[in-house]
């Protein structure tokens, strides 16, 4: 294979002017994750330091192996929702813990006890499927004050799956573990519960259904919390805890330890050794992707700064161009990628399906670069079935049994979104770029539809409030806020995270859907 | 006269090598003995044959008179040379080698006995007109009598094991009330260390110095002095720096000190090398006959390096029967030599002993130094022996010179894997009381309080920066998951990794941030610094430090690192565990050992009461024995070990049930 011979010029004055504005978005997003390190009130951090605790982070921080790389997840979640501090009260990602790749999911007990709220919940939610899908041994780091009782009617009835999920993996042999830091009351009780390891930490865990107030209403028993619920105790006596930490230092040592005894290991081996970075520098990547969604650019320049070498091999080049696939490794992990260059022409879409069964016949992971504005419309294409060519492609995807990973480059709009692996079609891992865009379709042309539509309307100023709504709606930072996707990241990371995604898919088995031949589209 | 072939050495490490070395030069086969623990010693190494004694503990090995007497007989070696320690100076032993037929190198077994005892030597001495100091020497059962005559002689007196030597078994009693434990103790150690229990006790001077005169005759009566060597630096009674010539005395008192040498050894009929020692006490000015040696001087070597002389080669040719060549009038002294003693010791922790393995040693060669060493990389260090790895000897025109020569072979040179007295070596070298030639006996201690109080502030950063970047680098090498991503890459970036570290009473935190691939920013004390890996080696570490670029070699061993620099010489350090491991519950009232060895003894049982600072159990390591004494008063609840158990610094040994108003005076001073 041969490396890509990129055409960039970058002395233009196009190059140079969205280098500065997509650098501005990543400044901006920076601004706002550091914002999002945010572990509550001076005054609430500062009690739990001095008591001989650690902040969420720092537990994190002290569980992973030295230097391990860590993937944070879905950091900027309920940002900009009310009553919600961003991340939604809970620190995840994915790292090393004596050297197995784990799912970390920490309380932040410094924001109201670590009380959830609806972000929170499904938050987790999404952090039970990234476990299963990726058998991922999951690492509670548990200090919540359970349900933030004013959101109750959002979190209690579908909160419920998080203790389903933790025993379901448990069958399929994803071992979870929680380590108790304080309070884990009521409902909160069944993650350690359910659990197959729990750590508590002496003279702070505090697990029960019911504390002594609610005790005493109920039976008139005056008990305490340590008696009630303690960590002695459910060490000793009720055997809900099967380890008792001295400290905080110590439970977290005692969670490694039982790492490093589970024997686990991935199913399909993550080919190691010898591979080359690309040869054109991921900065450039921030010059070559359009900062505005509306203006085309050669996404081949972007799969150059993606892949190993800047070597791909492309899969029907000459036909239904405005879709990319090609054949490439990234560290070394054979993959197939599918790209937009254009908006999708029934001959795209067909391309893309007979692509797809393709990696699956062969269990290749998909990489999804999603910039699409929609299908091609118009008199000739419905003619042509542009429906029937996008169901196919559709199908496709639905039902490729290969993991995927769906980086957000762009426009995502329309049924394109479904095509090309939107969240509904279930990657195991879908990143943004702050400059992404999500909506059914562009903010003019829902405005512009909507005006169609109602002829009369002439009041020029709630259209323009609607295009601004709609704006809004269709950002980064409103997907990331809903959980749409697993986070924002700096575009010139995009291969570090992708290499880190492929690494964790590795652990479960990589088997693609074999149901027929391949069709030729 | 008979032609000496083949030399079998009766001893172990430096000495044993440096025996062998002149026999091999001399042509003479070399047979070396070894024990359990010495199977795969440099001695045995190099020798033409060796042969196994016994288990590691030298009462059956070393000191086994029979089965070094059999090994002779079996590898049909012409004669035995003891070395020092051990049986050097054992007039049973020669005896026994005598009576067998063996030639021993060293006195005759007559001249060993009246010149080795402490007691008849000094009636000797006294008897030929040499000043002798107050002494006591009789019967140690009787308490009485021992009080009695203690205080004839006046305090502080010194107790000393009659057959001893090397500090061992010796005690100072400041007061009355101290000495019936002291004499006790002191007859154990000599008990465990040369077999024989008697002590004597003698004056104890405040301020001394210490001269000893090395002297060699023949069979034929002849007897050369060889002039002083001054070991008055010194730690626990234990000589650890030597010189020759002494910067205290003058030619007349050279040729005074040399003539009552001689006279003595003349008068007992001493044949082969030996040492009479003298006590110089500072504040009366005048010398004091100590003792004889009659056996080779660990500091033998710079009395060989002043006057151009190998004298195991002289002891082979008296022990041949050869007259010796030389005549007193030949002999000058030719510039100045000195001797540091290198020890797996811990200088800060009461210069006790230190085992460990030798990860890493290289001694500086180019400066001249001469190496007398026992010990390479790779080998163990254990509990059995004497503390002594290898000794350095340096010459010079002056005694200036020297001293520099020796300042930068220890500062060049590395030993690295456990704790030794390499850096205290320099620091007494340095000091202002031995650069003047005006230091004593209490120099070292001086020097040691001052050493506390210093701190090395930028060689403990530069260090700790070296330290952690080597073993950021050893993991990224031997990373396995997630090893093509940069390490700690972060999406969302919270904190730099912080790694703490102590050097003496120094501790030092740090932390880091890869930027890319061996490169990083570091932070310690809130100055950052920018920071790139240049070289590493499993051993070494190249790296800059913003526009500094440094060397360190470094060795680990568990949590105690090692490393050396071209300026900050050997640095011994402990790392902080990332994740401090709690101790769940620990015993109240628990008593620990304070260093590696044997339970020599166990002084309380289970029900006694003890009150603070009460011995309870001795630990006995290379030959020393340290007393654990009550931190608390209270109650012996149980007593974890038994004599002649092994125990390491973390083996918990007592455990006293504390007295309750000692309880509750304490929660009284907490609030």
């Amino acid at each position: 294979m041969k490396a890509y011979a990129s055409k960039l010029d970058k002395n233009s004055p196009d190059y140079i002017e969205n280098h500065k504005k997509m650098l501005d978005s990543v400044e901006q997003l920076k601004g706002q994750l550091q914002k999002a390190l945010y572990q509550g009130e001076e005054k609430h951090t500062t009690r739990h330091q001095e008591a001989g605790k650690l902040l969420a982070r720092d537990r994190i921080e002290l569980l992973l192996d030295q230097d391990s790389p860590f993937l944070e997840l879905m950091a900027l979640a309920g940002m900009d929702q009310p009553g919600i501090v961003t991340g939604g009260s809970i620190v995840a990602g994915i790292g090393l813990v004596e050297n197995i790749e784990c799912l970390i999911i920490a309380n932040v007990p410094t924001i109201r006890g670590g009380a959830l709220n609806p972000v929170s919940v499904q938050k987790l939610q999404r952090l039970d499927v990234i476990a299963r899908e990726n058998r991922l041994p999951t690492i509670y780091l548990v200090e919540s004050a359970g349900a933030d009782l004013p959101f109750q009617s959002q979190i209690f009835n579908y909160g419920g799956s998080l203790f389903r999920e933790i025993t379901r993996r448990s069958r399929l042999g994803i071992p979870s573990v929680s380590v108790v830091f304080g309070s884990s009351t009521a409902g909160g009780a069944y993650i350690p519960g359910m659990s197959d390891y729990v750590i508590m930490v002496k003279n702070q865990a505090k697990v029960y259904l019911a504390g002594p107030p609610l005790v005493k209403m109920a039976t008139n028993e005056e008990t305490t919390d340590e008696a009630l619920g303690g960590a002695d105790m459910h060490s000793r006596l009720s055997g809900v805890s099967d380890y008792l930490a001295e400290d905080e230092n110590h439970a977290i040592d005692l969670a490694r330890q039982i790492l490093a005894g589970l024997n686990y290991k991935k199913i399909s081996l993550m080919p190691g050794g010898v591979f080359e970075n690309p040869i054109y520098p991921a900065e450039e990547i921030l010059g070559l992707a359009s900062f505005d969604v509306r203006k085309p650019y050669e996404v081949r320049e972007i799969i150059a700064r993606l892949v190993d070498g800047s070597e791909f091999s492309e899969f029907k080049p000459l036909y239904g161009s405005t879709l990319v696939t090609c054949f490439a490794k990234i560290f070394g992990v054979h993959v197939g990628i599918l790209a937009n260059n254009g908006v999708l022409f029934p001959e795209s879409a067909n391309k893309g399906c007979q692509f797809i069964q393709l990696c699956n016949q062969k269990n290749i992971p998909l990489i999804f670069l999603q910039n699409i504005t929609g299908f091609m419309v118009g008199q000739k294409y419905e003619e042509s079935g542009v429906i029937k060519a996008g169901a196919k492609m559709i199908n496709a995807v639905a039902n490729s049994q290969v993991p995927a990973i769906t980086i957000m480059m762009g426009a995502s709009y329309g049924a394109g979104n479904y095509a090309m692996c939107g969240r509904a079609y279930e990657p195991r891992f879908l990143f943004s770029w702050p400059n992404a865009r999500l909506a059914v379709m562009g903010p003019d042309q829902l405005v512009g539809v909507l005006g169609l539509l109602k002829k009369d309307a002439s009041a020029a100023q709630a259209e323009q409030k609607l295009k601004l709504q709609i704006e809004q709606e269709s950002t980064s930072y409103f997907s990331t806020s809903h959980l749409w996707d697993d986070g924002i990241i700096d575009p010139r990371d995009t291969r570090t995270v992708i290499g880190l995604c492929l690494s964790t898919i590795h652990t479960n088995k990589i088997e693609g859907a074999r149901d027929y031949g391949i069709f030729r589209m | 006269m008979t032609k000496i072939k083949k030399v079998l050495i009766a001893n172990r490490g430096e000495i044993s090598c440096r025996i062998q070395k002149t026999c091999h030069r001399l042509g003479i086969s070399t047979v070396a003995v070894y024990s359990d623990f010495d199977r795969e010693a440099e001695h045995v190494l190099m020798a033409n044959e060796a042969i196994y004694l016994g288990a590691s503990p030298s009462s059956e090995s070393y000191l086994n008179m029979s089965k070094i007497i059999e090994a002779v007989k079996q590898t049909k070696a012409d004669a035995i040379h003891p070395g020092y320690g051990f049986l050097s100076e054992n007039a049973d032993f020669v005896q026994k080698c005598e009576s067998a037929g063996i030639k021993f190198i060293g006195p005759g077994s007559t001249a060993m006995r009246s010149m080795g005892s402490k007691i008849e030597a000094k009636k000797k001495a006294k008897a030929l007109g040499i000043p002798v100091a107050g002494s006591y020497v009789g019967d140690f059962k009787n308490q009485d009598l021992l009080l009695k005559e203690a205080k004839k002689i006046t305090y502080p007196l010194l107790i000393k094991a009659s057959s001893g030597g090397g500090g061992r078994g010796m005690r100072v009693v400041r007061a009355e009330s101290e000495l019936i434990e002291a004499a006790a103790s002191a007859a154990r150690e000599s008990l465990a260390a040369f077999g024989r229990d008697d002590i004597f006790l003698e004056k104890y001077f405040e301020n001394t110095r210490h001269i000893e005169i090395q002297i060699l005759a023949d069979e034929q009566g002849h007897v050369l002095s060889l002039f002083e060597r001054e070991c008055s630096a010194q730690r626990r009674h234990q000589k650890i720096i030597e010189e020759s010539p002494s910067p205290l005395i003058n030619e007349k008192q050279r040729k005074q000190l040399g003539a009552w040498a001689t006279q003595l050894a003349k008068d007992i009929g001493y044949t082969n090398a030996g040492t009479v020692e003298f006590l110089y006490d500072v504040d009366s000015e005048s010398f004091y006959f100590l003792e004889a040696n009659t056996r080779l001087q660990v500091e033998h070597p710079v009395t060989e390096s002043i006057l151009g002389l190998d004298l195991v080669e002289q002891q082979i040719y008296i022990a041949e029967g050869k007259s010796l060549g030389l005549q007193q009038k030949d002999l000058k002294i030719n510039g100045a030599a000195i001797e540091c003693r290198l020890c797996a010791e811990d200088s800060m922790r009461d210069f006790g002993p230190s085992v460990g393995k030798i990860l890493n040693l290289n001694f500086a060669q180019d400066y001249g130094a001469r190496f007398d060493s026992g010990v390479t990389t790779g080998n163990s260090v254990g509990i059995y022996y004497d503390s002594l790895l290898a000794k350095i000897i340096v010459h010079a025109e002056t005694r200036e010179l020297a001293t520099q020569k020796m300042i930068s072979t220890l500062q060049l040179s590395r030993i690295l894997g456990l704790t030794t007295n390499q850096t205290f070596l320099k620091s007494v070298l340095e000091s202002a009381e031995f650069q003047s030639g005006t230091y004593d006996t209490k120099t070292v201690e001086r020097v040691l309080q001052s050493k506390k109080s210093s701190s090395l502030q930028i060689v403990y950063e530069e260090a700790s920066c070296a330290i952690t970047l080597w073993r950021w680098k050893q993991r990224n090498l031997a990373s396995k998951k997630l090893n093509f991503i940069e390490p700690g890459w972060r999406n969302h970036f919270y904190r730099a990794t912080k790694e703490k570290y102590q050097w003496d009473e120094t501790s030092v935190e740090i932390s880091y941030q890869s930027l890319k691939l061996n490169q990083f920013e570091i932070k310690i004390d809130n100055q950052f610094y920018q920071s790139e890996i240049l070289n590493i080696s499993a051993n070494s570490i190249e790296f800059r430090l913003n526009q500094k670029t440094l060397h360190y070699f470094i060795a680990l061993s568990d949590g105690d690192i090692y490393v050396h620099n071209a300026e900050a010489g050997t640095l011994q350090g402990k790392l902080r565990p990332r994740i401090t491991e709690a101790v769940a519950e620990e015993i109240k009232g628990s008593l620990h050992s304070t260093m590696p060895g044997k339970i020599a003894k166990i002084l309380v049982k289970n029900g006694d009461q003890v009150k603070i600072g009460d011995p309870l159990i001795v630990v006995e390591s290379m030959k020393m024995e340290t007393q654990i004494r009550a931190s608390t008063a209270g109650k012996i609840i149980e007593v974890f070990v038994k004599a002649g158990d092994l125990v390491t610094p973390q083996t918990q040994l007592i455990k006293i049930e504390e007295l309750n108003d000692a309880v509750s005076e304490r929660q009284a001073s907490h609030d």
